[in-house]
C-alpha cells in the first residue's frame, strides 16, 4: 500500500474533518480533545509548585536591589520592578546593627497598614512597641509587607529576606489566600465536570475548600523547611475579620434551579423582614431554611442566625455564625473580598506547632480582648483592614511571641499599653478612605456614616479633603481630569497619594454611591454649612435627566448588587440576577420623564410582565418577553422629585433549563472564564430616561443628520 | 420598516463592525478603540452598541448578522496547517473552534436572527467594489489568509460580483510580508508599516535571494517556498532556513536597526510590488476593466498602491480607508443583503471615512470644567477657532486636533489628527520621539487641500484616504512630511467633505503659503487611535502636543500647572498589576 498522500488529498480529509467537528457530535469531540489538551498542559500554580525566582545579577527583595556603600551590603529601592505603593516607603534597607535584634515582617495590605500606610502600620506599632520592652536601639523591624501579595510569593520573599540577617521572621497573611487565584485548566475542568454532573454548588464549595486546605498545608511546610535551614524562627500571624459588620451577601443563591430561587428569594425577604421586626425566633427558623436551600453557599441565612444570637446575648454561637457566613465567600469561582477562612485557620492552628511556627492567634487573642462582642468596627475599617486599635492588640500579640523567642515577655496585655501616636490628619484620612471604601462595596448606611464622622471628627480641617473628593466624586468626567483631584494630589498626603494613583481606581468609569455623597456632606455641613447646596447643585449639573438623555445602565446609575458579577464586561448587554433591579436617577426641576427599555425575559415562566416603578410607585407594566423587545413607558412629572429618585423593574417569574443553563456555565469554566452561576431574570440592552421635550428634539436632530449623511 | 445588517470582523486582529441600514453605510468602528487595546480581536460588543446608538437603534431591530469569514472552511484550512507539522498539534489545537464566531454573536452580543457567514475574502472584495461607486471594475484582494484563499481575482458589474481565481495557503504575499516583518523585529499584524517605512533608507540588494522566496506562476498565480515558513509558530512565522538565506540571524525587538535590515526590507517591499504588478497587469488583461478595487491587509501597502496607480494597467484605483481585516465587515454587510433583500439599494461611493462616535460640545465643555484650566471656548465662532489653530501651527506648535465622527480603518485623516507645520526642520523627529514616542525613522503623511495638491506633488488625482505616496515636487521645503526617497503619503482633503479640517488647511495656507499640514493620529505609539474626549485629553496630557483642539475648545499646554503634568506622566506609567485586589481595591 503507497503511503503517500496529495496535498489534494489532504485538503479534501482536512474539509472532511472540519465539516465533522462542526456537526453536533463532532464539536463535542472537538472539546474534549480541547480540554484533554489543556488538561495536559495545565500546572496549577499553587504553593506545590514554589520557585525561587531565577538568579539574578544583583540580590533583589521585594522592589529593593544590592548594593555596596562604605563596605556595607544595603538594599535600593530599584524602579521599574513593581509599583511602589504596594510596598513600605522605604529608599533602602540598611545593613544590620551589631548588638540588634532583627525582625522581618511579611505579610498583605493588612501587614502594610492599609488606609493608614506609610504615616502609620503595623511595623511602626511594632517597633514602638518592641521599644518599650526592650533596651534601646537593641530591636529592628524591616517592613517587607506588600498589599496584594499573594500565598506564591511569600515563600521567595522569605528565602530573600534571609539575607538581611533576621533573628525572627513575622509573616502576617491569610487573608489573599483564595484556592482559584492559582486554578489553572485542571481545577476549572474539574468544577466544570461537577457542573455537567449536576452537583449542588455546596459540593462545589467542598473542592475549593480542600484545594485551598492542600495549598495552605504546602505553604507552611514550605515555611517551616526555610526556617529550619536558616536557623530563624518564624512567627505566624492568623488575621481576623471584621466580623459583625461586614456584609457579603448575595442577593441571589448560586446554581439553584428555579423554584429553589424562588422560594430562597421569597423566604430571605420573610428573614429579614422578621429580623428588622424584632421577630428573632421566626427571623432563625426561616434562616435555617435558607441554609438548607442554598447548603451553605450564601452569606444570608448564617448572617441572619449570627445577628439573631447576637441580638439575644449568644455570643459564641454569634461567633460561629458570623464565622460561617464569611466563609461563604469562598464560593465565588473568584475572591471578591479577602477573607481568612475558617479552613485556613484550622490548618494553621493543627500545623504550626508541629511545624516548628509559632502562631499568633488573632481570632484568639481578639476574643480575649472584647470578650463581651464580636470584632466588628472597633477593631477594623473595613473586611480585614484593622483600626489603630486593631493594629495596636494585634502587634501586641506579635510582640508578645516574639518577646518569648528572645527570652522573656511581659505578656501582650502589658505591651497592648503601648501608645502608638497616629497624627490625627492620618486617622481622619483613614476613616475617610475606609468610608469611600465601604460605600463601594455595598456596606451599610451606618458604617459609611460611623467613618464619615469619625473622618471629621478625629480632624475638623479634613472638611477641604473631603469637599475636594466630593467635587471630583461627583463629577462625570474621570477622576484625574478633575482640578479638585489634582489639588487633592497636590495636599501631599502621603495615604491619599498612595490610593488617589491606584491605576485600577484612575482609569475606570466612576461608581456614583449617592448614599456616600450624602453621608460625606451632612459630615462636612457641620463645619461648612454652604457644602450642601454646592454639591446638591453640582449633583444636578453633572446628572440630571432634565437636560440629557441618562443611560441608566451606566455605572452611575446602575449600582451592581454586591457581590459584583464576574460577567460585568463580558457581554454586551446587561444581565440581572436579582429579583429587582434598581437604578438611581438625578432629576434637577421635575418634569415629564420617558423611560426606553430594550428588554428581554429569556426565561419567563408565564404572562406576568416587567413592572416598573418610581420611587417605589409603580408606574407600568411592559409586557415579557423571550426575544428583545423596546418598550417605553411614561413617566409623569408629579412622580419624580428633584434630586435623587429610584428607578426599579421587577422581573416576572422563570422557568430556566437547567440543562441547558449548566451547559453553558460549564462551557464557560472549559474554556478558563469565571461564569456567574447565579440564574438570569432578565436582560437590559438599553434603559434610558430622557426628558420628553429634549428626547423629540433629539430625534429631530438625528434624523436631520442622518439625512445629511445619505445624500 | 427599515432593514438592518450588522456586519462583523472578529477573532483574529482589528475587530470591528458596521450597520447598513436599507443599503446606506450608518455608522462603523474598530472595537480597539473602545477597549483602548490595540488590533482588539473580540468581539465588538461595545462598537457595536456605538453602531446601533449612533442610527437609533438597538439589538431588537437588527435583522441580519454578516460575519466577515467561513469557520468551517476556516476550520479546514487549520486542521490541514495542522498535518504539516505533527509536533504542534497540542498547542494549535485548543484554538480550534468553528463554533465561536457565532456563539458569541448570540450570548455576547445577545442577537437572536440570522447570522450569515461571508467567505473573508468575498467580504474582502465586497469591502472595497460596492463601496467604490464603479458600476463595473476588476477586483483585487490580497492579504495574509482568509479560509484558504490569500489572493483573490474578481470581476464586479453592477450588483454582481464574481471571484474567478484564487491563490491559497500556504502561498501568500501578506504571511510573506509579515514573516519578513517579523524577522526585521517587529511584530506581525502590527509592524508591516514600519517595514514599509524603512523600506527607503535601504537598497534591494537581497533581491535575489527573495525571489528563492517567492515564485511566480501562471495567471494570478504565485507560491512561496514552505522551508522559508513556519504558520503554526504565530509570533514568529518563518523559520532559521530564512535566517540562512539572508545570512543573519533574525533582529531582535529593539536591536538596533542596521543598514542590513534596511536591505532586506527594500528587498521585501520590491518583491511586493514586483509581484502586485504583475498580478494586476493579468487582472486586467482577465477583465478588460478600466477600474481596480483593492482590499485587503496588503492593500494597505501604501507604496504599492501607489506604482499600481502610476504604472498600473488602470485608470482609477480605489481602496477603501479599512482595507484591513477590521473592513471586512463593511463587505460581509453588504454581500448578506444582496443574498437576502436584492431589492434594497447598494451603499454607492464611500466618500470619507467619518463612521465613527462624534461628541457634543456639552459633553465636552463639562469636561473642561472638571479639569479647571484655562480653555479657550469657540462655540459659535468657528472661524476664530480655525484662525487660533492656524496661528499656532504657523508658530511651530503640535496640535492635537479633535473634531467630530471618528474615522473608520488605521488613517486618521482631519477628525482624530496631529497636526503640525510640514515645513520645519526637526519636526519629524521632535514628534516621533517626543510625542508619538516611537522609532525615528517613521515618516509622516501631509493633508493637503485638493485644489493645491498637484502643485506640490506628482498626483493627478484625489487621495481621500491617504493611502497611496508619490513623489513630491513641491517648491516648499517639507522636510518633515518627506521621506529619504522623497516620496509622501498623501491625503487630499476636500473642503465640502471635511469644512472644518478643510478651513484650518486654508487658514494655514494664508499665514504660511503653504496649503498642507504634517496630520499623523492622535495616539501614542502602541496605542489604538483617541475615539472620546476623555482618551484625547490623557493622550495631550502624556505626550508633549502643544494644543489640544477639543471640537470648539483650545487649551494650551502652558496653562497646566507642573503638578498636573508630573500627574499624567505617573497616570500614563501605571499598569494594573493581576492580584487578589484586582476587583477589591476600587477607592476613587
Amino acid at each position: 500500500m503507497d503511503d503517500h498522500v496529495t496535498p489534494r488529498t489532504l485538503k479534501r480529509v482536512a474539509t472532511d474533518l472540519a465539516e465533522f467537528f462542526a456537526s453536533d457530535t463532532g464539536a463535542r469531540q472537538l472539546d474534549l480533545i480541547r480540554l484533554m489538551v489543556r488538561s495536559a498542559q495545565s500546572t496549577s500554580s499553587g504553593t506545590a509548585t514554589l520557585r525561587r525566582p531565577p538568579d539574578r545579577p544583583r540580590r533583589r527583595i521585594g522592589i529593593w536591589e544590592e548594593r555596596v556603600r562604605g563596605g556595607e551590603t544595603i538594599f535600593v529601592r530599584t524602579p521599574g520592578v513593581e509599583p511602589w505603593h504596594l510596598w513600605a516607603d522605604e529608599p533602602r534597607l540598611a545593613a544590620k546593627r551589631p548588638r540588634t535584634r532583627r525582625v522581618v515582617l511579611l505579610g498583605e495590605s493588612v501587614a502594610r497598614g492599609f488606609f493608614y500606610d506609610p504615616v502609620f502600620n503595623p511595623a511602626i506599632a511594632l517597633r514602638t512597641i518592641l521599644a518599650t520592652a526592650a533596651p534601646a536601639g537593641t530591636m529592628d523591624v524591616v517592613d517587607l509587607a506588600r498589599t496584594d501579595q499573594p500565598i506564591g510569593g511569600l515563600q521567595p520573599l522569605l528565602e530573600d529576606a534571609m539575607v538581611l540577617g533576621p533573628d525572627a521572621i513575622v509573616i502576617f497573611a491569610g487573608n489573599n489566600w483564595h484556592p482559584a487565584i492559582s486554578f489553572g485548566r485542571t481545577e476549572f475542568a474539574e468544577i466544570a465536570a461537577r457542573v455537567r454532573d449536576g452537583d449542588p454548588w455546596h459540593q462545589v464549595k467542598r473542592f475549593l475548600e480542600s484545594r485551598l486546605e492542600e495549598q495552605v498545608r504546602a505553604f507552611l511546610k514550605g515555611i517551616a523547611a526555610v526556617s529550619a535551614e536558616c536557623n530563624v524562627p518564624v512567627v505566624f500571624v492568623l488575621p481576623e475579620g471584621n466580623l459583625v459588620d461586614w456584609r457579603d451577601e448575595c442577593t441571589a443563591p448560586l446554581l439553584l434551579d428555579s423554584d429553589a430561587t424562588e422560594r430562597w428569594t421569597r423566604v430571605r425577604c420573610e428573614a429579614e423582614g422578621a429580623l428588622a421586626g424584632g421577630r428573632m425566633q421566626d427571623a432563625a427558623a426561616l434562616a435555617r431554611e435558607l441554609i438548607e436551600l442554598d447548603g451553605l453557599t450564601t452569606a444570608v441565612g448564617p448572617s441572619i442566625l449570627a445577628q439573631t444570637a447576637r441580638k439575644e446575648g449568644r455570643l459564641s454561637e454569634a461567633r460561629d455564625q458570623f464565622q460561617t457566613a464569611r466563609d461563604t465567600a469562598i464560593c465565588w469561582p473568584r475572591p471578591d473580598v479577602p477573607w481568612c477562612y475558617s479552613v485556613v485557620q484550622a490548618v494553621a492552628r493543627s500545623d504550626a506547632s508541629a511545624l516548628g511556627l509559632t502562631l499568633v492567634d488573632l481570632p484568639a487573642l481578639f476574643r480575649e480582648y472584647l470578650p463581651d462582642d464580636v470584632p466588628g468596627r472597633r477593631l477594623f475599617l473595613d473586611y480585614c483592614h484593622l483600626s489603630v486599635e486593631g493594629v495596636r492588640i494585634a502587634t501586641a500579640g506579635i510582640a508578645d511571641a516574639l518577646l518569648k523567642q528572645f527570652g522573656a515577655s511581659p505578656g501582650w496585655r502589658p505591651l497592648a499599653r503601648t501608645q502608638l501616636r497616629v497624627a490625627p490628619e492620618a486617622d481622619a484620612c483613614a476613616h475617610l478612605l475606609a468610608a469611600v471604601h465601604n460605600a463601594t462595596w455595598h456596606q451599610s448606611p451606618d458604617v459609611i456614616r460611623h467613618h464619615c464622622l469619625a473622618a471629621v471628627d478625629r480632624w475638623p480641617p479634613i472638611e477641604r479633603v473631603i469637599r475636594l473628593f466630593l467635587d471630583f466624586y461627583v463629577r462625570r468626567a474621570p477622576s484625574w481630569a478633575c482640578g479638585s483631584f489634582e489639588q487633592l494630589a497636590q495636599l501631599q498626603n502621603a495615604s491619599l497619594l498612595t490610593h488617589l494613583f491606584n491605576p485600577r481606581s484612575l482609569l475606570a468609569d466612576k461608581p456614583l454611591h449617592i448614599g456616600l455623597v450624602e453621608e460625606l456632606t451632612a459630615a462636612v455641613t457641620r463645619h461648612a454649612p454652604e457644602a450642601a447646596r454646592i454639591v446638591s447643585e453640582l449633583l444636578e449639573a453633572e446628572h440630571t435627566v432634565t437636560t440629557r438623555a441618562v443611560d441608566l445602565l451606566e455605572k452611575s446609575c446602575y449600582l451592581e448588587p454586591f457581590p459584583a458579577s464576574p460577567d460585568r464586561g463580558a457581554f454586551g448587554y446587561v444581565r440581572l440576577f436579582e429579583r429587582e433591579s434598581t437604578f438611581q436617577l438625578v432629576c434637577g426641576e421635575p418634569a415629564a420623564l420617558l423611560l426606553t427599555m430594550v428588554h428581554r425575559e429569556p426565561a419567563t415562566a408565564g404572562v406576568a410582565g416587567v413592572g416598573v416603578s418610581i420611587n417605589g410607585v409603580p408606574i407600568g407594566v411592559v409586557p415579557p418577553s423571550m426575544r428583545w423587545r423596546s418598550d417605553s413607558v411614561d413617566i409623569q412629572q408629579d412622580r419624580i422629585k428633584r434630586g435623587l429618585n429610584h428607578v426599579s423593574l421587577s422581573w416576572p417569574a422563570v422557568q430556566w433549563s437547567e440543562t441547558s443553563r449548566r451547559e453553558e456555565i460549564a462551557r464557560r469554566l472549559d474554556d478558563g472564564d469565571v461564569p456567574d452561576v447565579r440564574g438570569v431574570y432578565g436582560e437590559l440592552y438599553r434603559l434610558t430616561a430622557t426628558n420628553r421635550v429634549s428626547a423629540v428634539r433629539a430625534r429631530v436632530e438625528r434624523h436631520s443628520e442622518l439625512a445629511g449623511s445619505e445624500t | 420598516m427599515s432593514y438592518i445588517v450588522v456586519g462583523i470582523s472578529a477573532h483574529f486582529h482589528d475587530s470591528a463592525c458596521c450597520v447598513l441600514r436599507d443599503g446606506v453605510l450608518v455608522a462603523a468602528a474598530q472595537e480597539e478603540r473602545f477597549t483602548r487595546r490595540k488590533h482588539e480581536h473580540g468581539i465588538p460588543k461595545l462598537a457595536l452598541k456605538f453602531c446601533l446608538d449612533a442610527g437609533g437603534m438597538s439589538i431588537a431591530d437588527v435583522d441580519q448578522v454578516a460575519y466577515y469569514e467561513q469557520p468551517i472552511k476556516k476550520l479546514g484550512r487549520q486542521i490541514w496547517t495542522l498535518f504539516q507539522k505533527t509536533p504542534s498539534w497540542p498547542e494549535a489545537l485548543t484554538r480550534l473552534d468553528p463554533h465561536r464566531p457565532g456563539r458569541e454573536i448570540r450570548t455576547v452580543l445577545g442577537y437572536e436572527g440570522p447570522i450569515s457567514f461571508v467567505d473573508h475574502h468575498q467580504a474582502h472584495a465586497a469591502s472595497a467594489y460596492y463601496y467604490s461607486g464603479f458600476r463595473e471594475a476588476a477586483v483585487l484582494t490580497v492579504d495574509g489568509v482568509g479560509e484558504w484563499a490569500t489572493t483573490t481575482y474578481g470581476h464586479g458589474r453592477g450588483a454582481c460580483l464574481e471571484t474567478f481565481e484564487s491563490v491559497d495557503f500556504p502561498h501568500s504575499l501578506g504571511l510573506f510580508y509579515s514573516a519578513i516583518t517579523s524577522y526585521l523585529g517587529f511584530d506581525v499584524n502590527d509592524g508591516e508599516y514600519k517595514v514599509m517605512g524603512l523600506a527607503p533608507y535601504g537598497r534591494p540588494a537581497y533581491a535575489d535571494q527573495v525571489r528563492n522566496i517567492i515564485h511566480m506562476g501562471r495567471g494570478g498565480q504565485y507560491s512561496l517556498d514552505a522551508r522559508f515558513f513556519d504558520f503554526l509558530d504565530p509570533d514568529r512565522i518563518f523559520t532559521d532556513d530564512l535566517s540562512t538565506l539572508f545570512g543573519r540571524a533574525p533582529r531582535a525587538r529593539g536591536e538596533q536597526i542596521e543598514p542590513f535590515h534596511c536591505d532586506v526590507a527594500r528587498s521585501a517591499q520590491c518583491a511586493v510590488e514586483e509581484v502586485l504588478l504583475e498580478k494586476v497587469r493579468y487582472l486586467h488583461h482577465r477583465t478588460s476593466s478600466p477600474q481596480l478595487c483593492l482590499a485587503g491587509g496588503v492593500a494597505l501597502n501604501c507604496v504599492a498602491n501607489g506604482r499600481i496607480a502610476r504604472e498600473g494597467p488602470f485608470r482609477q484605483v480605489f481602496v477603501q480607508p479599512a482595507a484591513n481585516d477590521a473592513g471586512g465587515c463593511l463587505g460581509a454587510a453588504v454581500i448578506a443583503q444582496c443574498q437576502t433583500r436584492a431589492d434594497l439599494p447598494l451603499p454607492g461611493r464611500l466618500d470619507d471615512a467619518f463612521l465613527g462616535p462624534r461628541f457634543h460640545a456639552d459633553d465636552i465643555a463639562a469636561l473642561i470644567s472638571a479639569l479647571g484650566a484655562k480653555a479657550h471656548d469657540y462655540r459659535h465662532n468657528e472661524h476664530a477657532l480655525v484662525a487660533a489653530v492656524a496661528e499656532r501651527l504657523a508658530a511651530g506648535k503640535v496640535i492635537g486636533w479633535f473634531h467630530g465622527r471618528m474615522e473608520f480603518g488605521p488613517r486618521a485623516l482631519g477628525a482624530r489628527s496631529i497636526l503640525a507645520d510640514p515645513r520645519l526642520d526637526g519636526m519629524r523627529d521632535r514628534i516621533n520621539a517626543l510625542v508619538k514616542k516611537r522609532e525615528s525613522f517613521r515618516p509622516f503623511a501631509p493633508a493637503v487641500l485638493a485644489s493645491r495638491c498637484s502643485d506640490h506633488f506628482d498626483l493627478d488625482h484625489d487621495s481621500p484616504f491617504m493611502l497611496e505616496t508619490c513623489q513630491v515636487r513641491s517648491p516648499l521645503p517639507l522636510p518633515a512630511i518627506t521621506h529619504v526617497d522623497n516620496s509622501a503619503r498623501v491625503q487630499t482633503v476636500d473642503i465640502t467633505k471635511s469644512p472644518r479640517f478643510g478651513a484650518l488647511l486654508e487658514a494655514f495656507d494664508r499665514l504660511t503659503g503653504c496649503p498642507m499640514l504634517l496630520n499623523t493620529s492622535f495616539n501614542l505609539n502602541d496605542e489604538p487611535i483617541v475615539c472620546t474626549p476623555t482618551d484625547a485629553l490623557l493622550c495631550f496630557l502624556r505626550s508633549t502636543i502643544d494644543t489640544l483642539v477639543l471640537e470648539d475648545f483650545v487649551i494650551d499646554r502652558d496653562v497646566l500647572g507642573p503638578s498636573t503634568e508630573m500627574l499624567f506622566q505617573r497616570v500614563g506609567s501605571m499598569q494594573a498589576p493581576p492580584a487578589i485586589s484586582h476587583r477589591t481595591y476600587t477607592l476613587f
